[in-house]
């Protein structure tokens, strides 16, 4: 049993998927971690085989397709940051995860891991470990990653951004939005 | 240019225990009228540039209020036969800054009305509470209100129901956004009476501070643009500027001292290093707010105040309120684009007390917002309808819609005062500094929870009306995380034995202390309570100030 520690189902949701740095860290992160997110940057807290198998569960997360998705926006960068600040063993917890995730992909499907499956196979695997504080803390992190701002090594050239119409954080100046703008030209 | 110190050995008029909504006005009002003020801040004074818009940093790292991982672990029961846990997020929410959560609130700043003030009186009693009439009324106040709306800063125009008010506001209404549009369309198509929400963000220059460029960082953020008025612009500076006002920083207040004649005799602390020192004192004012002054009050407990002080009623820390809240989410065909500008641009207060025929005390408010504080990760995380997608390719084609296609009718809603709701000493858990962790007994009252639904359901027929094509959300009890309406936990009163200050803040056990914040309040009011703890603190400095200068704290 006790190797279903960290697959285990969840009765709070989100339970685990808690990361927290401290506050220099975070202050230095924004600062300094613009330079891992360049592609092919060396990793802080994954190894390659980790970060391979990461993101490829943040892209069915977020997949690629007809825009960017969560692996052209460096989600993997911004995950390797913010676990390699943070202070509740985070990476610990994801790396027991991964480790028992691969135990039941090597006994269903016969491979070594996550990333060298087919789309429905990751598809499948995933939605198998939906309610798991596992599968909470990937999309935590992936969310994050894809939304913040960039300085955190995720969010390449605001793709995430660009994603949900999020235009920068700007000032802006009425109208702005359709009933607004819509108000006042009916001068309600 | 350092600002005025004084050393610990040189006794001062007044220790503040506080920088935020109630105790920056305590500070500005003191100095401004002679007298000499130390303001004990246990977090860092931030000035307007040092704020961000960082989602990350500051809503999913908390860094400006604070939890377990900066030191400050707190429990969560639900009943006092429980055993209570240490909690994920605080359940008792603030931000620890110099201006305290005025820094960081959305800013909506509705009076309260007559009849907040006398509600037990014209209702009667609810069984199982403390309800109780305020020993103040409107009139008291008003003055005090107009204070703040412009001397803090608020903006805004007369509404429909207002209360007697004796002067206009010194700024017109911010712009309407489109969920504001939406709720006023909805609103009149169903009989009600919309109308411009106020809120202490300027629309136009005033006291030499600039307008809201939109930016829409409001809602968990500071405002780098000094347009939000909290008391880290609207007040602390003023303060300072009289030359009698030192802000002392990252110092935690550890204990109120008293003397054999049961006074105050001032405050012990710890500097950042932890270093303890004391700063003597001939009065001290107690603005910690309503969950860090019962604590304060509980660990100076003496020989004289054995449970506690200024307890002898027994009622500090009882009587915690949060305000209970609805929310409504609806897709719209055109863009809505929540997340500019400020949180909310129109209120329905049509409902402000319910009928009693409804079988259940209660009232509040309903204004249009975003369906996730406006900002990215939030957004993706949780704006979505609970029985949507979560991950995948369908998820992520509903990111966009989500984020700028929604808008949501939040109820706030009112809160009854019990003794079981309360704010303790946690028997086994410590923080950083070693005391007692903050620990919540907080359950809702059938009512509060029927208020609730009173609003959601309300909000679901205005969003139907507002053509929304997708409908959902949910009632959201008190003692969730994050908590940011402390309220109640030293209550104002005219009876010594139920209430711990009376009406002009000064405790009732010890004459030279006086505690003035949310802890401060009665009843729980509908919803958005900074402004009433800022016109309370106005008023209590004026008499304070009257009661020094004739020698009489």
């Amino acid at each position: 049993m006790k190797r279903r520690a960290f697959l285990a189902h969840s009765g709070a949701a989100i339970s685990c998927s808690w990361i927290s740095m401290s506050l220099p860290a975070i202050l230095a992160a924004s600062q300094v971690s613009c330079k891992a997110k360049e592609e092919g940057a060396a990793f802080r807290v994954f190894t390659a085989s980790e970060a391979n198998e990461f993101e490829a569960m943040a892209a069915q997360v977020i997949p690629s397709g007809d825009s960017p998705g969560a692996r052209e926006a460096g989600v993997i960068y911004f995950m390797d940051t913010v676990l390699a600040e943070d202070q509740t063993g985070g990476i610990d917890r994801l790396r027991s995860g991964l480790a028992e995730l691969q135990v039941d992909i090597r006994g269903a499907h016969g491979a070594e891991a996550f990333a060298g499956l087919g789309n429905a196979l990751q598809i499948q695997v995933l939605q198998g470990i939906e309610k798991t504080d596992f599968f909470a803390t990937i999309r935590y992190l992936t969310i994050a990653g894809m939304f913040s701002n960039p300085s955190y090594g995720g969010n390449r050239d605001q793709l995430g951004w660009k994603l949900i119409g999020f235009e920068g954080p700007r000032g802006w100046s009425p109208p702005f939005g359709f009933y607004d703008a819509d108000y006042a030209e009916k001068g309600e | 240019m350092a600002g005025t110190t004084f050393p610990n050995s040189e006794s001062v008029d007044f220790v503040i225990i506080g920088s935020g909504a109630a105790g920056g006005v305590m500070a500005r009002e003191l100095s401004v009228a002679g007298f000499t003020v130390v303001v004990l801040e246990q977090g860092p004074h931030l000035k307007s540039g040092d704020f961000r818009h960082d989602e990350w940093a500051y809503k999913n790292q908390q860094e400006l209020t604070w939890g377990a991982i900066q030191g400050h672990p707190q429990t969560f029961r639900s009943t006092e036969d429980d055993t209570a846990e240490v909690t994920q997020r605080a359940v008792l929410s603030y931000a620890h800054n110099v201006g305290g959560s005025s820094v960081h609130f959305a800013a909506n700043y509705w009076r309260f009305r007559e009849v907040d003030f006398i509600e037990r009186s014209l209702l009667g009693p609810i069984a199982g509470t403390n309800f109780a009439d305020w020993p103040i009324t409107y009139q008291d106040l008003e003055p005090y209100y107009t204070k703040v709306d412009w001397e803090i800063g608020v903006s805004g125009i007369e509404g429909p129901s207002d209360p007697p008010r004796s002067k206009g506001y010194p700024c017109p209404p911010m712009p309407v956004k489109s969920p504001g549009v939406l709720l006023e369309r909805a609103g009149k198509k169903l009989g009600y009476q919309p109308y411009p929400a106020p809120v202490a963000i300027l629309s136009q220059p005033h006291n030499g501070r600039a307008a809201c460029m939109h930016c829409g960082f409001c809602w968990g953020f500071g405002c780098e643009a000094s347009a939000k008025s909290s008391s880290m612009v609207a007040m602390i500076p003023q303060a300072e500027a009289t030359g009698r006002c030192e802000i002392r920083t990252y110092c935690t207040a550890s204990r109120i001292e008293t003397n054999e004649a049961g006074r105050a005799t001032g405050v012990v602390y710890w500097d950042t290093d932890g270093v303890e020192h004391f700063q003597k004192s001939n009065a001290v004012v107690l603005s910690a707010n309503g969950a860090e002054s019962p604590r304060l009050l509980l660990l100076s407990e003496s020989s004289r105040f054995p449970d506690g002080l200024a307890n002898s009623s027994g009622m500090v820390g009882k009587n915690l309120m949060f305000n209970g809240w609805s929310w409504t989410v609806g897709l719209f065909e055109q863009p809505v684009n929540a997340y500019k500008s400020i949180p909310t641009t129109r209120v329905i207060h049509d409902f402000y007390s319910l009928d009693p025929s409804l079988g259940h005390y209660g009232g509040g408010g309903i204004d249009a917002r975003s369906s996730s504080g406006g900002t990215p990760i939030a957004s993706a995380s949780y704006a979505g309808p609970p029985d949507g997608p979560q991950w995948g390719e369908a998820y992520k084609q509903s990111l966009r819609e989500m984020f700028t296609h929604t808008a949501a009718f939040v109820g706030h809603t009112t809160s009854l005062p019990l003794s079981s709701n309360n704010v303790s000493l946690d028997p086994t858990v410590r923080d950083r500094w070693g005391r007692p962790a903050l620990r919540t007994t907080y359950q809702d009252h059938p009512h509060d929870i029927s208020t609730m639904q009173f609003f959601k359901d309300r909000s679901d027929e205005l969003m139907a009306a507002a053509g929304a094509s997708r409908i959902w959300g949910a009632v959201a009890g008190g003692g969730t995380p994050e908590s940011q309406h402390l309220l109640g936990t030293c209550r104002m009163g005219n009876d010594p034995g139920s209430s711990v200050v009376d009406k002009f803040h000064r405790s009732h056990d010890v004459p030279n202390l006086f505690i003035c914040d949310g802890s401060s309040l009665v009843t729980s009011g509908r919803g958005q309570p900074t402004m009433t703890i800022q016109a309370l603190a106005f008023r209590a400095a004026d008499h304070i100030a009257a009661a020094g200068r004739r020698g009489d704290v």
